[in-house]
């Protein structure tokens, strides 16, 4: 019996002798609690179409700086920050058929970044990582670069915690009670969209939107607090990210599925242990689903 | 401008896409002044208040605020998204945002914090409903919630979007005592309504809008049939009571003046509008608690 245990323990504890798997469990669990914080004003706001979107053409500036050999993040980045600033002015304007737009701007980069990955080769195994999650990328200057990004995203929010809310709760009456919704609403954008930069390589540009809505989504369930969301979000998102992981070696799956099932089965339990109260307060964020 | 000026609108037009929603007009809010706006449906209301506090910028014309003008505003009850998980503390906190470069507070000032949101909502009778979830409140609680946040926030004008509406007549009054109240420690307030006699015509002031305003005064000068056909594009008969002009709308108006024309041609209790007897606010729907309405000397210009 203890011989089968202490043999379950060493196997589970096998991968941890390998750097880039440790490397790839502290980014998978800081990427999980980034997006799981970001992701609560992202549902919040019914968003998530536009975290799918940018997370999409991310992906082109991605394909596109890595081929013409540009820092790969420096070039997504300014690609990724330019549509997030193009969808947000686009949002905020709110013409007839902004998902539309949005989706035009989005598909688009994305296509061109498939295009340009056809016609001049793969430039390796990273875009695999990038369209769907692989740990085997991380290196340890990924592990800097999404603890750099957390915390600005945590520095932010803890310093315009009551704009950020009151501009997700009520922009018109921000706007008359003096917060400057534009600037608000641009700043959580260019969060947004560095949140997506720096875990594209752990999700998986095509589950991002997952990791962003599942943990807001569970949180919800759980209060009707906006700080205890906020947290509970966090943790959840945390967690999906470490079990997700370990599990994603054992099964042999790519990191961004195995991560987003996990998520998918911890939303089944918090869906049931919250009974109706917990249905209750979906309405909030069905909009957002 | 004068020192007690708060906030002046001179020859402000605005307009969201081609046709102006407001046109040329002049608006003057100082220290301890109530304000009614009222106005048809689409008559620009809304959009004053927001010209006023700066959210809307007029295409010509200009709004005028003293120096730190701070605006709270409370919002129509209808508009806001009851299902955002919020709890009633954090949202009278919301408003209160420090400048970014003082954002760390210390243990004195969030105590001292804590100490005033307690204050507020037991002045305002919701202390112990801090930790529940907005949608936990009555309409009633809902409306000081929001009036909490505007006192947290230490403001100087209060807007509010159709305070009145959807609140039972009970409460309203008790929300126009609790402005009255506001105004005696020198809030401005300015109000958007529909309800003409059960709020309007108790304020100190009015404007009657129709993208223009029509009239401004004191009600008694205000509600006159004159200015209200000009505002409502329809006949209306104004008839007095305790002092106060009440507004009765076209049909019944009509059917009264001819009562009063052609003495007892038919007896009161045989017509279908008699029993709206002047004394009774006929325009109050079926308000059942005309005494209990609220003090206007209380409100009055001090």
């Amino acid at each position: 019996m203890i011989a089968l245990i202490a043999g379950a323990l060493d196997e589970f504890l096998r991968p941890y002798e390998f750097e880039f798997f440790r490397n790839g469990l502290v980014v998978a669990t800081i990427a999980g609690a980034l997006c799981g914080l970001i992701g609560c004003y992202v549902v919040l706001r019914s968003m998530s179409y536009i975290g799918h979107g940018l997370s999409h053409s991310i992906f082109g500036g991605f394909a596109a700086a890595s081929l013409i050999g540009v820092n790969v993040f420096l070039g997504a980045g300014a690609w990724g920050l330019v549509t997030a600033l193009m969808i947000g002015g686009i949002t905020r304007r709110r013409p007839v058929g902004s998902d539309a737009a949005i989706g035009v701007v989005t598909t688009a980069s994305f296509a061109l970044g498939l295009a340009l990955i056809q016609v001049f080769g793969s430039p390796g195994q990273n875009a695999d990582a990038a369209l769907f999650g692989n740990v085997l990328g991380v290196s340890r200057s990924d592990v800097y670069l999404i603890v750099a990004v957390t915390f600005v995203t945590v520095a932010t929010i803890v310093v315009a915690y009551r704009r950020l809310l009151f501009v997700t709760f009520d922009p018109e009456v921000a706007e008359v009670t003096g917060v400057r919704v534009a600037v608000t609403d641009a700043v959580l954008m260019v969060l947004l969209a560095a949140s997506i930069l720096v875990t594209m390589n752990v999700m998986g540009v095509t589950l991002i939107a997952a990791a962003l809505v599942v943990p807001a989504v569970i949180a919800r369930l759980l209060t009707s607090s906006f700080l205890r969301m906020l947290l509970i979000a966090t943790a959840v998102g945390a967690v999906t990210g470490l079990v997700g992981m370990n599990l994603s070696y054992h099964l042999d799956i790519a990191s961004g599925p195995t991560i987003v099932l996990t998520g998918a089965a911890l939303f089944v339990i918090a869906f049931v242990a919250s009974g109706a109260r917990g249905r209750s307060r979906l309405p909030g964020v069905r909009q957002a689903l | 401008m004068s020192s007690d000026v708060v906030v002046r609108a001179r020859s402000i037009t605005c307009s969201y896409g081609h046709a102006p929603v407001l046109e040329d007009v002049d608006l003057e809010v100082r220290r301890g002044d109530f304000v009614g706006i009222v106005g048809p449906s689409g008559s620009g209301k809304t959009t004053l208040l927001r010209a006023i506090s700066g959210a809307v910028q007029p295409m010509t014309g200009v709004v005028e605020r003293s120096p730190g003008v701070r605006f709270g505003f409370v919002p129509q009850l209808e508009t806001v998204n009851w299902d955002f998980p919020v709890t009633v503390s954090e949202c009278v906190l919301m408003a209160r945002t420090r400048p970014l470069r003082h954002f760390w507070s210390t243990r004195a000032e969030r105590r001292a914090e804590r100490d005033r949101l307690d204050q507020v909502l037991d002045q305002l009778g919701i202390g112990d409903l801090g930790d529940r979830h907005i949608r936990a409140l009555s309409g009633g609680q809902q409306q000081r919630m929001f009036l909490a946040r505007a006192m947290m926030t230490e403001a100087d004008v209060l807007l509010l979007d159709e305070p009145t509406s959807g609140l039972d007549v009970k409460t309203r009054h008790e929300v126009l005592h609790l402005l009255g109240e506001l105004r005696r420690v020198g809030m401005a307030i300015v109000i958007t309504t529909h309800d003409l006699n059960g709020f309007a015509a108790h304020l100190p002031t009015m404007v009657c809008i129709n993208r223009r305003v029509v009239g401004v005064g004191r009600p008694v000068d205000v509600l006159t049939p004159e200015v209200l056909e000009a505002t409502y594009g329809s006949p209306m008969q104004v008839l007095q009571h305790a002092g106060l002009p009440v507004v009765i709308d076209g049909p019944v108006a009509a059917s009264l003046a001819h009562d009063d024309h052609h003495h007892h041609h038919h007896h009161h209790h045989s017509h279908p509008y008699t029993h709206s007897h002047p004394h009774e606010h006929p325009h109050t729907h079926a308000d059942p608690s005309a005494p209990d309405e609220p003090d206007p000397v209380a409100l009055g210009q001090p």
